[in-house]
């Protein structure tokens, strides 16, 4: 069976309060979990932990982080957001906001879910 | 239809070229007297997939590997098994991965323990003929200017080069137009142009450059059982130097 939840790999939350959130998976802690990184609000320093069932998997993997989590080169912010910009634009989706959220509309589309932020 | 890439089929076709490199890199370390090819296939598989890749040999007109394993006087295709490796033998294992859509290709023949002159010398020659071919590979040039290169190169130095596989275009399926051949006049076929990606491919034999495939419909061997050596790249033509894609 091959395993999808891979570094570098692009995913979206399905469940919990950042529902329709985009993230790249940094790294798998354990058979059920991963540890998310979008560059924003969820950085290589502070990942979000999540259960794989309460994510939708992407047909994209962002190479360059796959590349650097696999030969234990450090992973930065600015490559996690270039990583993110470059796949979701890829796959057609809207582009989140980069860096501080600067008004309403931005911050929904990064939402992705359209629903107000909590 | 030859396509023209983007910068950004570029740059997942570089993503693709990387795993392509690091699995090459990754066998030249595990081959070594005693591994099965089996082993092999299994250990490539495994980087291939760690890195969010797939192996796009897999399935492939129905290849059942995720590598083609060819040992010796086999040419190209040969299928991991459980045949042992042994000092003495060369290997040549062709790889592809493909990411997000996106096609690397690449292949290398390694020594396995202390080989004899003759095998080395062939390795270096095929290794030398592929960068010859690419050194050809720029814009304004010929497609045919690459293929004469790597036969010219090859023919100088007493061995032959294997005319029923050739190179092929790569992107967004593992073959695509035009054929690259590795002989033929120069000065013919399509005018090459920056953004177009060909996989070339030197095959290289010892001997007579007649190959016959084996009763397993895949494995091509030398008709004279001579020895056969086999190097590619994925490379992009630009504006300037040729991007080698399939390097670390």
């Amino acid at each position: 069976m091959r395993d999808y939840f891979t570094p570098g790999r692009l995913v979206s939350s399905t469940a919990g309060r950042d529902y329709g959130k985009f993230y790249l998976i940094l790294d798998r802690v354990s058979e059920t979990r991963v540890r998310l990184v979008n560059g924003t609000d969820r950085r290589v320093n502070g990942p979000k932990l999540k259960n794989i069932k309460h994510l939708k998997v992407y047909p994209l993997v962002a190479g360059d982080i796959a590349h650097k989590v696999s030969t234990g080169q450090r992973v930065t912010d600015l490559d996690v957001r270039r990583a993110l910009k470059e796949l979701l634009e890829a796959y057609g989706q809207v582009m989140p906001a980069q860096g501080k959220p600067s008004g309403d509309e931005l911050e929904l589309s990064q939402d992705g879910s359209g629903k107000e932020v909590g | 239809m030859i396509t023209i890439k983007s910068q950004r089929e570029l740059r997942y076709m570089r993503d693709a070229g990387r795993v392509v490199a690091g699995v090459l890199g990754e066998l030249s370390r595990a081959i070594k007297p005693g591994v099965t090819t089996a082993e092999l296939d299994r250990l490539a598989e495994d980087f291939i997939l760690a890195r969010g890749a797939r192996p796009a040999f897999k399935g492939l007109y129905g290849f059942p590997a995720s590598i083609c394993t060819s040992v010796n006087e086999q040419v190209v295709h040969g299928i991991p098994g459980l045949r042992k490796l042994e000092s003495g033998d060369i290997i040549s294992i062709d790889v592809g991965a493909e990411i997000n859509g996106y096609y690397g290709d690449g292949a290398a023949t390694f020594p396995v323990g202390e080989v004899s002159p003759e095998a080395k010398k062939l390795m270096a020659v095929t290794e030398e003929a592929l960068y010859e071919g690419i050194r050809f590979a720029r814009q304004g040039n010929r497609l045919s200017d690459i293929s004469h290169a790597v036969q010219r190169y090859v023919e100088k130095h007493g061995f032959s080069v294997v005319r029923e596989y050739v190179g092929h275009g790569i992107g967004r399926s593992m073959h695509e137009e035009p054929q690259v051949p590795n002989f033929g006049k120069p000065g013919r076929g399509p005018r090459l142009k920056a953004g177009m990606t060909l996989a070339i491919e030197p095959m290289v034999n010892a001997g007579t450059h007649e190959v016959r495939t084996l009763g397993d419909n895949w494995t091509v061997v030398t008709r004279d059982s001579s020895l056969s050596a086999h190097f590619e790249h994925t490379v992009a033509i630009t504006d300037g130097e040729p991007e080698i894609l399939t390097r670390l």
